[in-house]
């Protein structure tokens, strides 16, 4: 297990450097460049070359990118080009949005596709079954983002019911605090549900069907009619038994599917004009503005790749014959 | 392989452990595939001869200067026109053209390169096959999204690049290229898989004994019990693709402009999304319809192709 941790570890470090170098390479291939982009269009060419200077871009191309990485390794992403603020700064206050989102879809997809995918086990080939497994294959089919705006149409929309914000994060007198030196503003509830139904509808549907096939192999199990056997009543043999053997497969996948919920974060939040990491990285490309870019994708591969560790370690925790290994 | 059912005999309230009727079962993979099949021949179709549907061209405004656009359905235009006054439907058709060049290019790039590096790995075995699976690990560990973000803003003009520069649609061919550079480490371990049991058994050693050498006994003893996997997985790798692409085209980070493509269609309608939903809403339909048809048509194969597979989560067909 140790090793193993170790090892996972370990590969933090190559999957960072090529993401960091692809990020960074940004810089060469843009045909834009970057001093005129800092100075502005109508610069004189003494501003754009002072400029170049200032910023550490008349150095030859390595150099530049030795001066990246040891930057990199003091956790130091360099400053906008567009606000001119450190990097750091402006994704840690984005930071707050993006994981309050991320977690509450999480919690929200998990009850569901646990809920869903346990009942459809156990009524097994009826309607319920099918309605689960159809509803979730509807869901793995259907784009994020096309499916919030569906949402927002049904039920925030004029057209629609107009039961929730169409967009946003709420008002700016919202409770907030501070966590370490950090100010925290939290979403009002009405502009949360929305982006968090959306984003939990999608890992939903692959829980369902992981957890009901899950729990189908385990209910065939020698271990299940044993503990029936001995008088345990079918709601213990469920809890105690099956559900939290059927669990390690589903918490795997959860695992694998980060990939997919990073992606619909993305969507969802350009969607709901959610003020997260995701909003940041594409206005940030669009923008051209090559620090912020590099660095979010770095931060956001860094909590990616930490995050699949964390769900890989929980197996020794759920499951503790695999300690031993 | 024993079908798990024995155990199910005990007696749960609610049905529980009862098993299910194959027959039901049987008849839903049936049904899976069959309607999958349905859908993703109507795409194609309507990929074909999508020139020939309505008799407009996807970037051609039709509206005449009394019209603001987006305008409502009328007898000319079905599903009426878009922002900038184009025809909805024309755009729709055409749309599926760009979403199966970056579903199949995409997959086909990846299988490739899967089938190359599984057999390989599964055949080699020793120190080639762990280089083969240290390399899936690191791809594996990937989050997809952001590598593609990071390529698109790396590379914001595709039509710049050699090779790819020249082709028709420079910033599709560079999303399949992408897509398919990080989709070929699960299929290597598939075929490695295969290769692996396949490589022990009887008629293999009798290939051999035979005097086939390596490439023969590869390419018609071993790869031939690749392909249902394979295309099981492909299958359902399409499905994936057209999505990857969608999501790049509304993040407005995909197809350029006037290139019809769902994504990006959804991304122009967002903004009349209460006034003109049409705008928005059909191309997602026909986006979700088009992936919902690979996927049913990914699992329909995969109960029909590998009984075995299906065994595990539900009760496939007996295949002869």
């Amino acid at each position: 297990m140790i090793t193993y941790a170790l090892r996972r570890l370990l590969l933090l470090g190559p999957v960072l450097l090529v993401v960091a170098t692809v990020a960074w390479l940004a810089v060469f291939v843009l045909p834009g460049d970057p001093a005129r982009l800092l100075a502005g269009q109508t610069a004189d060419p003494e501003v754009i070359a002072r400029v170049r200077a200032d910023w550490g871009l008349d150095a030859p191309p390595w150099v530049q990118y030795g001066q990246y990485l040891s930057r990199l390794a003091h956790l130091d992403l360099g400053r906008s080009y567009v606000d001119r603020r450190p990097v750091t700064t402006i994704l840690l206050e984005h930071l707050p949005a993006s994981l309050v989102l991320a977690i509450s879809a999480v919690t929200l997809a998990l009850l569901m596709g646990l809920v869903c995918g346990t009942l459809a086990a156990l009524h097994r080939g009826t309607w319920i079954d099918a309605t689960v497994l159809g509803g979730s294959l509807l869901g793995l089919s259907t784009p994020v983002f096309w499916l919030g705006l569906m949402l927002v149409l049904a039920l925030a929309s004029s057209r629609g019911l107009g039961w929730f914000p169409v967009s946003g994060y709420g008002p700016v007198g919202a409770p907030s605090f501070h966590l370490a030196g950090l100010p925290i503003r939290l979403p009002s509830p009405a502009n949360l549900i929305l982006p968090a139904l959306t984003l939990a509808l999608v890992s939903a549907g692959s829980l369902a069907r992981m957890t009901r096939s899950a729990i189908l192999d385990v209910l065939r199990q020698d271990y299940i009619r044993a503990a029936r056997g001995r008088g345990l009543s079918a709601w213990r043999v469920l809890g105690r038994h099956a559900l939290r053997n059927a669990l390690i497969p589903v918490v795997t996948f959860a695992g694998l599917d980060l990939a997919a919920l990073v992606g619909g974060a993305i969507a969802t939040e350009s969607v709901f004009a959610w003020p997260g990491l995701g909003k940041i990285v594409v206005r940030a490309i669009h923008a051209r503005d090559l620090p912020l870019v590099e660095g979010s994708i770095l931060a956001m591969t860094t909590g990616f790749v930490l995050v699949t560790l964390l769900v890989d370690l929980s197996y020794g925790w759920i499951d503790p014959r695999t300690r031993t290994h | 392989m024993p079908r798990a059912r024995a155990s199910t005999s005990l007696s749960m309230p609610a049905a529980v452990l009862t098993a299910a009727p194959t027959g039901a079962a049987r008849a839903a993979g049936s049904v899976s595939l069959r309607v999958g099949a349905i859908l993703v021949a109507l795409v194609l179709g309507m990929a074909l001869i999508a020139d020939w549907v309505t008799p407009y061209r996807y970037d051609e405004i039709v509206t005449s200067r009394a019209e603001i656009p987006p305008t409502s359905p009328d007898s000319r235009h079905w599903l009426g026109t878009d922002a900038l006054g184009r025809d909805l439907l024309t755009r729709v058709v055409h749309g599926a053209r760009i979403s199966l060049e970056v579903g199949l290019g995409g997959e086909f790039i990846a299988v490739l390169l899967g089938m190359i590096m599984g057999c390989l790995a599964g055949w080699r075995g020793g120190w080639v096959d762990a280089a083969c699976m240290r390399l899936v690990d690191v791809v594996l560990a990937f989050p997809v999204p952001l590598v593609v973000l990071a390529v698109v803003a790396a590379v914001p003009d595709a039509g710049s690049l050699p090779l790819i520069g020249r082709l028709p649609h420079p910033g599709i061919a560079l999303i399949s290229l992408m897509l398919g550079l990080v989709g070929w480490a699960p299929i290597t371990r598939l075929v490695r898989a295969q290769i692996m049991a396949a490589r022990s058994t009887a008629y293999t050693e009798a290939a051999r004994a035979l005097g086939a050498g390596d490439l023969r006994v590869l390419w018609h003893h071993l790869l031939p019990n690749c392909l249902s996997p394979v295309l099981v997985a492909a299958t359902l790798g399409i499905a994936g693709n057209m999505l990857a692409e969608a999501w790049l085209s509304f993040l407005g980070l995909g197809a350029r402009p006037p290139l019809p493509s769902w994504g990006s269609m959804i991304l122009q309608g967002q903004g009349q999304l209460t006034l003109h939903p049409l705008v928005c809403v059909v191309p997602g339909l026909a986006l979700a319809l088009t992936v919902l048809g690979f996927n049913l048509l990914g699992d329909g194969l995969r109960d029909r192709l590998d009984p075995r597979l299906a065994g595990s989560t539900r009760p496939g067909p007996e295949v002869p």
